[in-house]
């Protein structure tokens, strides 16, 4: 035994010594910290007159104020003395850390004593997370924020609160939701993009049928998971022009990527040419960086939305309103458009939107992202990839 | 856990239980390895079981993915890439093993080093090198042979089945690698001697004696890595989707992706799986009933000598070094040259101007950076101890104890390995979410996690290496009135060591960047390595997870390199 003990002694030094420049593994679960911290820090310095406390706490069971003129009847301020006693929130979210965390960083700093507990998955992830923890009674977050086609199940599986935050008054009916589930945050482009080493500028794209014309005959990717554009397509141009569209590109013999962000840094690399069906964003980032990478918007830019809401059992409901509020307003939005994320609010939006041009834009609305999922054997067909 | 184990056996009086200690922990060993094992596979054939839409229990799925004729072919895909994939790693990972610890090539030692270190470095990264090494388009070596030979075409194109195999087999190589040395080290080499006095040449002995000697751990490596690549993902969605060559793991991504999942599908395909898996184990089991074929350690000493290979060893020595420069060497340039890039690029000189440092100061000032290594670290060296020890035991009794149904304790102890990893993730999260031990949001549960998902290697290692040991010096102990316990920790792991070794090893290696459970199971409050590799992977930037990886493999080499001098020091002090 002795000698086996050995083995798993060196094994362990020669780990720590490895790690870093830490200099051992902590033997205990670290896990109950960072709530104690929270907890610690914000001392409420006086308890909050019950008039303005009261409207705050109780507001997580019925929204105070009905109808869309709601903004002066939400006090911040009253909000922030609520949420600090609270301490803390927990923030579910399909934004990435990169981008999500700076901008998580400015409210905490805006709001000493508030902590953000960020909890980041793919949007497939955090519904099996979701699912998984509502089945077994454990629905503490507050605040859910990921893409519209999810969105739309957590409504129906009743993991969200009516709020409607005095903010949404600064968006247009078509971001925000008339039964006060969710409001539009930030926005995912839709336009092809290209290499501007592998594409001359007189062969960009004008429209989307430019692709299926011969001249891209084995030049073009397209993403496999990007069914949410196919069905937009069919709302948009009706199924049998939207499906001449698609057999067109398939007829293209198109090189099938799995991933968004994989395919715009293979673009970037020159595997192909150009890509159909992703996300903007990301080529957009690649080419300030420097890379050949370029968007061509074409007539309609479509817009993929992120929804956020407030959970249905939401443990610390002063905080997550806080949090939305600021998420929605002028300070959030900027954030986000700063770390390369476009907003959502239209003022905003159109800051960060410059290299969309004036493309008409079509954002995707919730009740047609819905049908995505029972399009996908269709899509796939379609494709030749089943 | 083995060690509190060890530690009640010694006194199985104080549990005041009347019957044999051995069933007990016998019992208790089929108990936790059924906890582990059974219940997410139950999960997954009620799923597979299971009308979608009503909830109702059905064989629909099953009929509906074995009548179509998609299923058949993915089916025949899946299986040639599994051989293919298994040819290619037996070839490289077995031949390393041999030159380097039964022959006399000079500067073997070094390239141990060099063979395991790639297990640190995540399939994205290695599986992009090779697209930036093959592709026809972008390809590196492409470009060189096609301007060293004046060729208008692309000689190598990954997007094939071959390509497919060659990414896959050189990933699965480093296993075979380190449990075939750890066999060759155990093998008492008299055998070879007399194949060698009798006038056969390496060659000879080296296919005569040497590798039917090994057959159980060539079958237990190769049952490994054909199911590994059987439910792999990695390769067939980025290599395999663009080629067109879809195999069952497509069809199961495809499946889950879609809204609602179609969990049916996606559970008869892994319970295929499962089945293929489990006939892959009694197979196992009929070839080793006559073990004392392949038993070579015994009561004679004996001193592993290497072969003398004579003028042989300088071409041994030029496969070597083949081997580390076009297996290792140009993935790895290509990964430093990424890692220096703003984003992935082929190196190109106009590459050279753009060349920064962020992806290193990114990926260091990252957000809980220190807190997620130390708790990798920790979980990777406990996951590594619980499965190697855990797995001693219950090899152990898998092979020579003396109770009934031996061999489904070995089934169940492989079963998990052949579960896609996405399909695990959510069944552990289905278990431990509301496990009555808080674990859930916690480090520990992705211990259990890891533990279930890497156990099966450690069993493999322990079997084959067990194997090899002959029954007498457990009998003579026996005889002498040693207790069970004390024959199983002077005799059994001793000589189990360099296979245990090998199977902790590589455990412990690929717990760091463990990334399917972790991402469904780590919680802020617990991050973990894995999950930083996860965050860029998905937000594009491969560039820093190249960063890590150059990171990971500077600390594994320092790692084995010091774990090779300790453990030639050990070495000498056993002599």
């Amino acid at each position: 035994m002795r000698s086996v003990i050995r083995l798993g002694l060196i094994m362990a030094c020669a780990l720590a010594l490895s790690a870093c420049g830490t200099a051992s593994p902590p033997p205990t679960a670290p896990t109950a910290a960072p709530a104690a911290t929270a907890a610690a820090a914000p001392k409420p310095t006086a308890a909050p007159t019950t008039a303005s406390a009261a409207a705050p706490t109780t507001a997580a069971a019925k929204p105070t104020a009905p109808g869309a003129a709601a903004a002066p009847a939400e006090d911040l301020n009253a909000l922030y003395q609520a949420a600090k006693q609270e301490g803390e929130l927990s923030f579910y979210t399909t934004l990435n850390t990169n981008n999500g965390q700076p901008v998580i960083e400015k409210f905490m700093a805006r709001y000493p004593g508030v902590k953000v507990n960020y909890n980041r998955q793919t949007s497939e992830k955090l519904e099996e997370v979701m699912n998984q923890e509502a089945k077994a009674g454990k629905m503490g977050w507050d605040v859910v924020e990921c893409n519209e086609d999810v969105f739309v199940r957590f409504v129906a599986s009743k993991y969200l609160q009516e709020y409607a935050p005095g903010v949404a008054a600064k968006y247009p009916d078509n971001l925000k939701d008339p039964s006060k589930m969710w409001v539009t945050d930030r926005v995912n482009a839709f336009a092809p993009s290209l290499n501007t080493n592998l594409v001359k500028p007189e062969e960009y794209p004008k429209t989307w049928d430019d692709l299926t014309k011969p001249n891209w005959k084995g030049r073009i990717a397209v993403e496999q998971g990007s069914v949410l554009l196919f069905t937009a397509t069919k709302a948009e141009w009706g199924d049998a022009k939207a499906l001449t569209f698609w057999k067109g590109i398939a007829a293209n013999n198109p090189s099938i990527r799995s991933g968004n962000t994989e395919s715009a840094q293979l673009l970037a690399a020159g595997e192909f040419p150009l890509a159909v069906n992703i996300y903007t964003g990301e080529p957009n980032r690649l080419a300030l960086q420097g890379a050949p990478t370029k968007v061509t918007p074409v007539d309609p830019v479509f817009l993929q939305l992120q929804l956020i809401g407030l959970g249905a059992k939401s443990a610390h409901p002063n905080a997550a309103k806080l949090f939305i509020n600021w998420f929605l307003d002028d300070e959030g939005q900027k954030a986000l458009n700063e770390n390369g994320i476009l907003a959502a609010r239209p003022d905003i939006f159109q800051q960060a939107a410059g290299y969309l041009g004036d493309t008409r834009i079509v954002p995707i609305k919730p009740e047609i992202a819905e049908k995505s999922g029972a399009d996908t054997d269709e899509w796939r067909q379609t494709m030749g990839i089943d | 856990m083995a060690l509190s184990l060890g530690r009640a056996l010694t006194r199985p009086a104080a549990l005041r239980f009347r019957i044999d200690g051995r069933y007990f922990w016998a019992a208790l060993i089929v108990a936790v390895l059924a906890w582990l094992t059974i219940v997410p596979i139950v999960r997954l054939v009620v799923g597979s079981l299971t009308d979608p839409e009503t909830g109702q229990l059905t064989l629909a799925n099953y009929v509906r993915v074995y009548s179509s004729a998609s299923t058949r072919d993915l089916f025949i895909n899946t299986i040639v890439f599994a051989i293919g994939s298994c040819v290619v790693s037996f070839v490289f990972g077995t031949g390393l093993a041999w030159i380097i610890e039964r022959t006399d090539t000079p500067f073997r030692r070094f390239f141990y080093v060099v063979a395991i270190v790639p297990i640190i470095v995540p399939g994205i990264v290695t599986t992009i090198a090779w697209l930036f090494l093959l592709s026809p388009q972008i390809g590196w070596i492409n470009s060189i042979a096609k301007s060293a030979f004046g060729l208008t075409d692309s000689p190598f194109n990954v997007y094939t089945l071959p390509g497919m195999m060659w990414v896959e087999g050189l990933g699965a190589s480093p296993l075979v690698f380190l449990l075939m040395s750890a066999a060759f080290k155990s093998m008492d080499p008299s055998l070879e001697e007399s194949a060698s006095v009798s006038g056969a040449n390496w060659f000879t002995t080296l296919r005569k004696v040497t590798l039917p000697l090994m057959l159980p751990t060539i079958v237990s490596v190769m049952l490994i890595v054909f199911v590994r690549v059987m439910e792999g993902f990695e390769v067939p969605a980025i290599i395999g989707l663009p080629g067109r060559i879809q195999v069952l793991t497509s069809k199961i991504y495809v499946a889950l992706a879609k809204t609602p999942k179609d969990e049916g599908t996606a559970g008869v395909l892994a319970t295929l799986f499962v089945l293929m898996s489990i006939a892959g184990i009694l197979l196992y089991r009929q070839l080793i009933k006559r073990s004392d074929r392949y038993a070579t350690v015994g009561g004679k000493a004996y001193r592993p000598r290497p072969i003398q290979l004579g003028r042989m060893r300088y071409v041994t020595f030029g496969l070597l070094i083949a081997y580390t420069v076009v297996i290792i060497v140009l993935p790895m340039i290509i990964m430093l040259w990424m890692s220096f890039q703003p984003f992935i690029t082929p190196p190109t000189v106009e590459g050279l101007g753009r060349m920064t440092l962020r992806n290193y100061q990114r990926m260091l000032t990252f957000p809980n950076v220190v807190e997620a290594t130390r708790n990798s670290v920790f979980l990777a060296i406990g996951a590594a101890l619980i499965c190697t020890f855990f797995a001693a035991v219950v090899a152990w009794v898998a092979l020579r104890g003396r109770i009934a149904g031996k061999s489904l304790i070995d089934i169940l102890a492989f079963m998990p390995i052949a579960i896609p990893g996405i399909v695990m993730g959510a069944a552990l999260l289905a278990m431990y979410v509301s496990f009555p031990i808080p674990i859930y949001g916690t480090i520990w549960v992705l211990l259990v996690a890891y533990a279930t998902r890497f156990f099966p290697y450690g069993m493999r290692s322990a079997s084959s290496s067990l194997v090899q040991v002959r029954r007498e010096l457990e009998e003579a102990a026996e005889v002498s009135g040693a207790s069970w316990l004390a024959r199983f920790r002077c005799i059994v792991l001793p000589l189990l060591r360099p296979g245990l070794l090998a199977g902790g090893i590589y455990i412990l290696i690929v717990s760091m960047r463990e990334l399917s459970s972790s991402a469904l199971l780590a919680s802020p409050n617990a991050p973990v390595l894995a999950v930083l590799i996860l965050e860029f992977q998905e937000a594009g930037n491969y560039a820093a997870v190249a960063a890590l990886s150059v990171m990971l493999v500077v600390a594994l080499a320092a790692l084995v390199s010091l774990l090779q001098f300790l453990g030639a020091k050990i070495g000498v002090q056993m002599q």
